[in-house]
């Protein structure tokens, strides 16, 4: 390169590493944070640190660890009800030393003031993107580094693993002594719960991201191939497909016969869950990969957006009744009563509370300066 | 409308590459690198000779500098009358390398973002595929085991940046002209040094596919190099005028017997 030229090219690499490099600071996310909602306490995955929140006031009880050490634990994205004494958490920790490399870890906390319960001391090979689900005694959760990994709830003995030919960045469903789980590879696996013994497989299109989901005897999920499929739950046959304009990321809900679903471009359907006919579409302008939640009362449906807006619509025709903005990436949403939970990250406020209603806020964590 | 006009074709071209070459990552950012190269390689040429020329011309400036030391204005005159005469534009060297800069940086983003190695980015690209060219979606994710790395991870055993560093102070080394202007040669060897670190730095933070652009990209600069002449610098000149501006404590034989410029030789002025 010609030394004419070469200072304004190394300063404008120079300029350009560091906007890449994010060099702002603070915690750069590169998944989504969840929570669970448990006897009137959320239980948050919040990067540097996973918090247990009153419900209904968003006070934090506990903090684990305390204070904040991220270059020892890396950052929290995903928390699991493991039952009714144990949470399990996963993080993403940096390895010391010249070849080393980070690896996922698993640990299951008490519910009672967060002491650690168990450490898991298998290593992943990649991040835990997705929470895990759990079942029988056996907790099932998918990694980065492709594989399924079944662990006694207990103390964490891992079990078994599956291999799969992807990442696996979705969450299991546990049915009976049956874990369906999706996997980047296209394919939806059914594992037997105890030893991860392939069931049978079901080969979409695309890519599946998320948790199917079980509905009157139907299993349901959407795939990056555009489709939205209806599976048998005994043996993966395909009962009906349903075909939008972009992928479908985020798990359907339903309620009453009906499915609603979202795909990334905000197209939000209505389906008859029997047939897969179209009772209604709408439309959110905004990238959605959440899949949306359904009120108790099945009167509103939730859709979570990637620019940080949470809509309200009403379930009888698709019409946005609401819209709340947020600063931030929405990244998990859980309804308790009246009110919906959200996860944000890249945001000041990192946990919100909104009724379901009307979308009016009721409480942020941290709590918004006055 | 920088990802309608850049990267959304970037990206679909990538994807296109990797379904037409057996799902072969490294292959189709290869494709694409190549691709990108020749349809840059007009403006690279320019550039490069553009910058030829302003070499050739340094002895004079060198004069002009001695001489006008004490009248910027003057200085600034003559210099400009020089490039008139010499038939250069002094910025005609930028424009080309400012079109391809955000190509360049294009062709990193498509890549960064069609190996989508965080959920957050895979969601970005759904964005970007476009929807009228059938079974684009269907090849996400891109298969991202190659050899023992995850490309869409930095390399765990640094094999590729090593790599990323020695095709980069390679090729910057072939196209950095031989200098006898003190103030010239100190300024291309600490490029020489520093732009290659700042790639490894590179490959060493980001994934592992983008480390295989750098090299790729490399070793078509080193294979320009060899094909056309013209890509070629020219030694530095300026070798008495910047002696006499540092004022050596001993005279310095010139290293190679060099070129008079075309400006000097019409105006008949001794070397």
């Amino acid at each position: 390169m010609n030394s004419q030229f070469s200072l304004p090219v190394f300063a404008l690499a120079l300029l350009v590493v560091l906007l890449l490099a994010g060099c702002a600071g603070g915690v750069h996310a590169t998944t989504w944070t969840t929570l669970t909602l448990h006897d009137g306490i959320l239980y948050v995955a919040d990067l540097e640190q996973v918090r247990a929140l009153d419900a209904e006031t968003g006070e934090e009880i506990w903090a684990f660890p305390s204070p904040p050490d991220l270059r020892q634990y890396g950052p929290f994205y995903t928390v699991t009800l493991l039952n009714n004494e144990l949470l399990l958490v996963t993080s993403y920790e940096g390895a010391g030393g010249l070849f080393a490399r980070p690896r996922g870890v698993l640990r299951a906390l008490s519910l009672n003031g967060g002491r650690l319960a168990w450490l898991q001391p298998f290593i992943a090979g990649g991040e835990f993107i997705a929470p895990g689900a759990a079942g029988d005694g056996i907790f099932v959760i998918g990694n980065s580094d492709g594989n399924v990994y079944g662990l006694r709830i207990d103390d964490g003995t891992l079990l078994w693993q599956y291999p799969t030919r992807s990442r696996v960045w979705a969450t299991p469903l546990i049915i009976s002594d049956t874990a369906y789980i999706a996997s980047l590879d296209h394919h939806l696996y059914a594992l037997d719960l105890q030893t991860g013994a392939l069931r049978w497989q079901f080969r979409a299109g695309g890519a599946m991201a998320d948790c199917p989901l079980l509905l009157n005897d139907t299993l349901y999920i959407g795939s990056f191939d555009h489709n939205l499929y209806a599976l048998r739950p005994a043996d993966g046959t395909e009962v009906w497909r349903f075909t939008s304009t972009n992928w479908f990321w985020g798990t359907p809900a339903g309620g009453d016969g009906r499915l609603y679903a979202a795909d990334v471009d905000g197209n939000v359907y209505a389906l008859d869950a029997a047939t897969g006919q179209e009772i209604w579409r709408s439309r959110v302008q905004a990238t959605v990969r959440l899949g949306p939640a359904l009120s108790r009362d099945g009167k509103r449906l939730l859709i979570a957006s990637e620019n940080g807006t949470l809509f309200g619509l009403d379930t009888a025709d698709g019409f946005i009744l609401w819209q709340q903005a947020g600063q931030g990436q929405l990244g998990s949403m859980a309804i308790g009563g009246e009110r919906v939970y959200v996860t944000r990250i890249n945001a000041p406020q990192r946990v919100q509370a909104f009724y379901v209603e009307n979308g009016r806020p009721v409480w942020s964590y941290p709590a918004q300066q006055q | 409308m920088w990802d309608l006009l850049i990267l959304n074709p970037m990206v679909n071209l990538l994807l296109l590459f990797y379904g037409l070459l057996g799902h072969q990552t490294v292959l189709a950012i290869t494709a694409l690198t190549l691709v990108v190269r020749l349809l840059t390689l007009p403006l690279t040429l320019k550039q490069q000779k553009s910058a030829r020329r302003m070499q050739e011309l340094q002895p004079e400036l060198l004069k002009l500098q001695k001489k006008y030391a004490d009248d910027k204005e003057k200085l600034a005159q003559e210099q400009m009358k020089l490039y008139r005469e010499a038939g250069i534009n002094p910025l005609g060297g930028c424009l080309p390398l400012l079109i391809q800069l955000p190509i360049l940086y294009g062709l990193w983003q498509a890549i960064m973002r069609t190996l989508a190695a965080s959920p957050l980015e895979l969601v970005r690209l759904s964005q970007n595929i476009y929807s009228f060219i059938p079974g684009l979606a269907s090849l996400i994710p891109l298969q991202s085991r190659f050899l023992w790395m995850d490309l869409g991870q930095p390399d765990p055993y640094y094999v590729l940046p090593i790599l990323v560093v020695v095709t980069s102070w390679l090729s910057q080394k072939i196209l950095t002209p031989p200098s006898t202007d003190p103030r010239s040669a100190a300024m291309n060897q600490q490029m020489l040094i520093m732009m290659p670190l700042m790639f490894g730095f590179f490959s060493i933070s980001f994934a592992s596919g983008l480390s295989i652009y750098f090299i790729i990209s490399n070793l078509v600069t080193l294979l320009q190099y060899f094909v056309t002449p013209q890509s070629r610098p020219a030694p530095t000149g300026g070798t008495e005028a910047s002696k006499e501006l540092e004022q050596p404590k001993e005279p310095e034989r010139p290293q190679k017997p060099e070129r008079r410029p075309r400006a000097a030789r019409r105006k008949g002025g001794r070397k």
